[in-house]
This record gives structure tokens, C-alpha cells and sequence, in this order.
């Protein structure tokens, strides 16, 4: 089943420079899907949490994490982040790459 | 926010929460009776209306003298503009405040430079937060305008010494504004302590009321211009806004649901104030936080409210509060908390920190929590 982006608000972490979106998504994330981020810069998996943790950074410097069972993340962009390469986030997100 | 897990909430700095029963049922009653405002309906007298009797019990709470010197905002932030840009300047006036402010300040002091080209001192503080106080002695003795100040930084907690800087500030001819946001209804709050012509306070925090109520109350020193004007229930013939106090920082129709909740919570803390409880909760969380390779920002022997900020080595801010938050529903606050410039002086960075603020509410079960959290977070790493 194709997944889908249900809902994308804006997250009130207060950092600077960065713009944080909080992503619902259609399916929850499971642990294959959070391993297609293993290639990009940073990539931490922490098993010990109550929910595994993900944590990315791309080379473009966006962070993404989220909870392995939950339909949630989140992606903190930095402020000049152009809307092409939010896009191809968002395509991953769904697992589109 | 995990559903499967209850809820530790540790953001009182912002908004506190739970809040007790009767402001629940306050809230409830005033929205199933008619309105109750003397001045637009005969339901009930001038002296015993919601409005003037939440005035009434707000200022004897923090011992104002008249509580028709009250008035009510959506929040603290508006009470500082209308106080603020209520006020006439020239240029080159000199206007102080601190690098502790919250947004809610530094904006506004910011916006009086660019609009009326007022000079603009932002007073230093040390590593535990404290203003520097020689340093404001020195710049009060130029004769500023105005000085504005928090009570207590909402990242650090430090108490300032108010009571010091602004009646040095009086004895120049100052105008002295103080915003009691962090304070109010978590420290013994005595409005003539401060030498303050202009006191603002929320009613979504400590004093434990609903979002969408705050004010300022303004001593007879000072008589800033309304800033926005329309409809008063008075002297509608009128083509300006009444002089008459209250009523002329009250333009529309009030937020009486709002009014209800805090005249409710104000009548429980008058007999139910407990400041201590929250302290314990406080100098526990710090005595958790001591266990683990954490860097408390403002632990410090100075008097604070009780808030706890802090980092942990090797994590990231964002990532410490997402877990919090995500995976144990501990709802705590993180970042730089609006609070922009205080940041360069704690050595926080632009990541800022994570900050947690118990209330009398916060139970055992809570520290609980937190501490089975930051076990977690410090042994994943």
C-alpha cells in the first residue's frame, strides 16, 4: 500500500535558523523503512527506548527523527532549505526513492 | 506524544497544568450562565460582577492598593505593549532592560528603538543569571526613561533584585515596568515591595487560571495612552475611549470565560497556596539530573522558581526533548525559549537547553518517570 503524508504542521521547536515540521503519516514507521536513511550522513538507531528512536542528518544538514511503531516524525530544516530538496525529504518520508 | 502512557508534564514555566477542579467548574458555570458584567447587563451590580470582583481578589492577592488600576489582556505580552507603547518618548530617551528577557520584552524595547529612536541599554548578568547590578546602578544614574525588567528569567529563574534597581530607578525619575510573569503565584508577591509603576502578570501559569487572561496593574504614578480603542459599555456617545481606569485598557468585549477560570483559581490559591510542594519537586529534579553526565544551567545558590534547565553530554537538545516528549509523554520545554540574548551569557548556544518546571501538582510518580527517561537516554550513548 502506497503511504501517504496525512498531515504536516509546523513544530514550535524554538531553534534558530530552522524551520521544524511535524509529520503524520499513513502507515507507522517500521524498522525497514527507517533503515532506507542508513546511506545518508548520520544515521543513529537507539533500541532502548520504550518506541527504537531514529535519528538522521542528510547531507543537505535536515534532521529527521521519529519513533519505529509510531505514525509520527519530525524534519528540521535549515531556513534556506529550497523547496525541491523538501520535497525529495518528503519523498522519502513515504519511501518514494 | 505517546498515547499508550500518561502524561508527566513538567512545563509550569509556560502554562501550568493540571489545573485545579474549580477552575474547570468556573469556566463550565460561566459559559452556561448569561454573561455577568455590570457595565452592558443589569444581572448584577457594579462592585460584585465577575470583572470587578476578580479584580478585587487578584489585587489583594498581590496587595495592590485598587484593584480598578487592574486590567485584563489576552496575555502578558499585550499588557507589556500597551504599558510600554503607551508611554511618550523622545529620541535619544534612554530605555534599560536585561539580556534575561523573554521575547515578550526584547521585541518590544527593540521595536521602541527602531520606532522612536530611543537609546537602548540591555543590562548584563553573571553565570547564575543575576543582573549586574553595579552595572545598572551605573547606566539609572543617567536618567533613563524607562526601565523594564523580569522578575525572573523563564530560562534561569534567577530572582532579580527588583526591589534595588528600580527604586534607584525611582530616585532618577524613571518609570519602572516589571514583569512578574514567572513569579507571580509561585513567590510571595507584594506589589509595594518592587517600586514598580507598572506590574504585568499572566494568569495561564502560576496562578494557575486558563490561557487567554493576563494584565498589568498600573500605579497611580504613571497614565500611559490607550492603544486600542473601541467599544467600552461606557459614555458611548463619546468619540474617544473613557479615561476612567479600568475601562480604557478594556476596549470590546472581555474574555469573561477567561475571567472565570482565573477568578476560580485565584479563590483556591487564596486558601490553597502550597509554592513549597513545587520547590521539593524542584530540588528533586535536580538531585536526579546530579546522577547523570548532565550540565545544570542554572543550578545556583541564588533564590529561584523552580525550574530546572539543562543539557546532556553528547545529545543533542532537540533530540533530548524529543524523546522526552515522544517516547515517555514527559512534556518539558526546549530550545531557546524566546528568550534569545540570555543564551550568549549561559553559554547555551543557539541549541539552548531543556527546561522542566514542576508544580504542587507534580506527583512522585512524575520524578518517576523522568528518571527512568534520562537512565535511558544516558546509557544509549
Amino acid at each position: 500500500m502506497q503511504i501517504e503524508i496525512i498531515s504536516k504542521k509546523k513544530s514550535d521547536d524554538c531553534f534558530e535558523s530552522t524551520i521544524a515540521y511535524d509529520y503524520e503519516l499513513s502507515e507507522p514507521w517500521d524498522k525497514e523503512r527507517i533503515m532506507q536513511f542508513r546511506e545518508e550522513k548520520v544515521f543513529n538507531y537507539y533500541s532502548s527506548f520504550p518506541k527504537p528512536m531514529f535519528k538522521v542528518i542528510t547531507v543537505s544538514n535536515i534532521h529527521i527523527k521519529g519513533l519505529e511503531g509510531d505514525k509520527y516524525c519530525r524534519v528540521i530544516y535549515p531556513s534556506d532549505t529550497s523547496d525541491e530538496n523538501i520535497k525529495i525529504i518528503e519523498n522519502k518520508l513515504i519511501n518514494i526513492i | 506524544m505517546n498515547s499508550s502512557l500518561k502524561v508527566t508534564y513538567l512545563n509550569n514555566a509556560a502554562t501550568s497544568w493540571p489545573k485545579p477542579k474549580v477552575v474547570y467548574n468556573g469556566i463550565k458555570t460561566c459559559l452556561c450562565n448569561p454573561p455577568d458584567e455590570s457595565l452592558r447587563s443589569n444581572l448584577s451590580s457594579r462592585n460584585d460582577d465577575l470583572l470587578s470582583n476578580t479584580r478585587s481578589i487578584l489585587a489583594k492577592f498581590i496587595s495592590a492598593p485598587n484593584s480598578d488600576r487592574i486590567f485584563f489582556t489576552y496575555n502578558a505580552t499585550y499588557a507589556i505593549n500597551q504599558v510600554l507603547f503607551g508611554l511618550d518618548y523622545k529620541k535619544n530617551d534612554l530605555v534599560i532592560s536585561s539580556v534575561q528577557e523573554h521575547n515578550a520584552v526584547l521585541r518590544p524595547v527593540l521595536a521602541l528603538r527602531k520606532r522612536y529612536g530611543v537609546k537602548l541599554e540591555l543590562l548584563p548578568i553573571n553565570e547564575f543569571g543575576l543582573i549586574d547590578i553595579n552595572k545598572a546602578l551605573k547606566l539609572i544614574a543617567l536618567k533613563p526613561k524607562v526601565v523594564i525588567l523580569s522578575h525572573a528569567s523563564n530560562v534561569t529563574g534567577t530572582i532579580q533584585p527588583i526591589a534595588e534597581i528600580f527604586k534607584a530607578a525611582k530616585d532618577v525619575g524613571a518609570i519602572t515596568i516589571l514583569d512578574a510573569a514567572q513569579t507571580i503565584g509561585i513567590i510571595p508577591f507584594d506589589v509595594k515591595n518592587y517600586f514598580a509603576d507598572a506590574i504585568i502578570f499572566t494568569g495561564h501559569k502560576y496562578l494557575l487560571g486558563p490561557t487567554g487572561i493576563a494584565g498589568a496593574y498600573i500605579s497611580d504614578n504613571i497614565n500611559p495612552s490607550t492603544l486600542l480603542v473601541g467599544g467600552s459599555g461606557i459614555l458611548s456617545e463619546s468619540e474617544t475611549m473613557p479615561e476612567l481606569y479600568p475601562t480604557k485598557f478594556e476596549p470590546g468585549t472581555h474574555n469573561f470565560v477567561g475571567v472565570a477560570g482565573l477568578n476560580a483559581s485565584i479563590k483556591w490559591l487564596k486558601d490553597n497556596w502550597d509554592p513549597l510542594k513545587a520547590f521539593k519537586w524542584y530540588d528533586e529534579i535536580l538531585n536526579l539530573l546530579r546522577c547523570y553526565p548532565v550540565i545544570i544551567i542554572n543550578e545556583s545558590p541564588l533564590e529561584t522558581t523552580p525550574v530546572v534547565s539543562f543539557k546532556i553530554k553528547d545529545w543533542s537538545i532537540s533530540d533530548i526533548s524529543y524523546i522526552l516528549q515522544s517516547s515517555y509523554n514527559i512534556i518539558c520545554r526546549s530550545g531557546l525559549h524566546c528568550a534569545p540574548l540570555i543564551h550568549r551569557f549561559l553559554k547555551t548556544g543557539s541549541a539552548g537547553c531543556i527546561r522542566l518546571s514542576p508544580s504542587q501538582f507534580t506527583k512522585s510518580i512524575d520524578i518517576a518517570r523522568l528518571s527512568r527517561a534520562l537512565d535511558k537516554i544516558c546509557k544509549s550513548k
